[in-house]
């Protein structure tokens, strides 16, 4: 199966720019202190809705968005996973729950896995399909079945993804230490000619610790040529053919 | 309490409750509608208001209440529901 990666944002603190996540690929430090996120362009009051993980996903998947001419923001599906979701949401919510509190009706709302895709779809006017997927730490291939899938229908060309995650919250640390930095990653997938074209087959379970996202991004900078990703039981080789 | 201190009291609250960032309690004014129009709250916005009189006040509003919508009308309606509700407060 051959895929397309057309352009790509991704985030951690302090990294944002292709020249950034080229440095960071050569090993260069991270420095998490620096959280900050520009969202100016956002209505302050669909803003407000947005929690760090939200804000981290707009601002990598906005700029995809951005660049699509107006059919193409309407008919481009998107993908958004996220292995975690919302966590510190819900941890909350327990919190005020185990306290007999009151639950806060936005807190609930705003704690489902498709609510940041749901804001933003309402800042950008999307009416294409949007899912929302958790897969257990393989939210890139995972996101790539599905578009793979989106794809394969004739009146879709391209669809954006968008992986992001946050830290646990300290009382789940024991049980999943990953990812220890927030990070977002959003790519667009067509089967088109124009960008970095890759083959992804199955292969034998190759283990490699790195979050999957950074794995891709690596594939994607081409620092890497071939990369290995496990989804559940199945393990694929993805390589670039650029 | 004065009328204009529970007034300020009210707007903070609001505020805070709904993380309306870069709002201050000069900007929103007293008579204006808090929904749609005015302020621009809205229905989320509605019940999270709802929780929050309760936990601070104790007020407990039922949701498909006419008079419901009649006291979220503006500061200076909760101020009125607030008074009514909690002599202490005002």
């Amino acid at each position: 199966m051959q895929l397309t990666i057309e352009n790509w944002h991704g985030w951690m603190p302090t990294i944002a720019s292709t020249e950034q996540w080229q440095r960071w690929s050569e090993g260069d430090a991270v420095d998490v202190r620096d959280n900050s996120l520009d969202l100016s362009s956002m209505p302050p009051m669909l803003r407000r809705r947005l929690s760090p993980m939200g804000r981290a996903c707009a601002s990598v998947l906005l700029p995809l968005i951005n660049s699509d001419d107006e059919a193409e923001r309407t008919n481009t599906p998107i993908i958004f996973a996220s292995r975690h979701g919302e966590a510190q949401r819900t941890q909350l919510m327990l919190e005020d729950i185990a306290e007999c509190e009151l639950l806060s009706p936005t807190a609930f709302s705003l704690s489902v896995h498709n609510a940041i895709s749901g804001i933003l779809s309402i800042n950008k006017k999307i009416t294409a399909n949007i899912s929302a997927i958790a897969a257990s730490g393989s939210e890139v291939m995972a996101a790539l079945f599905e578009a793979a899938g989106l794809l394969s229908q004739e009146n879709c060309s391209k669809v954006h993804c968008v992986i992001v995650d946050n830290p646990l919250p300290a009382s789940y640390q024991r049980y999943c230490q990953q990812p220890q930095y927030p990070l977002a990653l959003a790519f667009s997938v067509s089967r088109g000619q124009n960008g970095c074209k890759i083959e992804l087959q199955t292969a034998e379970s190759q283990t490699d610790d790195e979050l999957q996202p950074l794995q891709f991004i690596r594939l994607l900078l081409g620092q890497k040529k071939c990369i290995h990703l496990n989804q559940g039981r199945a393990h694929w080789q993805l390589k670039r053919v650029c | 309490m004065s009328n204009e201190q529970l007034n300020l009291e009210l707007k903070q609250l609001i505020i805070d409750t709904l993380d309306l960032e870069d709002i201050g309690p000069a900007d929103i004014d007293s008579s204006e509608p808090l929904f749609v129009d005015g302020l621009g709250l809205d229905s989320i916005d509605a019940l999270e208001l709802g929780v929050a009189l309760q936990k601070t006040y104790g007020i407990k509003l039922s949701a498909d209440s006419e008079d419901t919508q009649k006291h979220f009308a503006s500061i200076q309606a909760l101020a009125s529901l607030v008074s009514a509700k909690c002599p202490g407060e005002a």
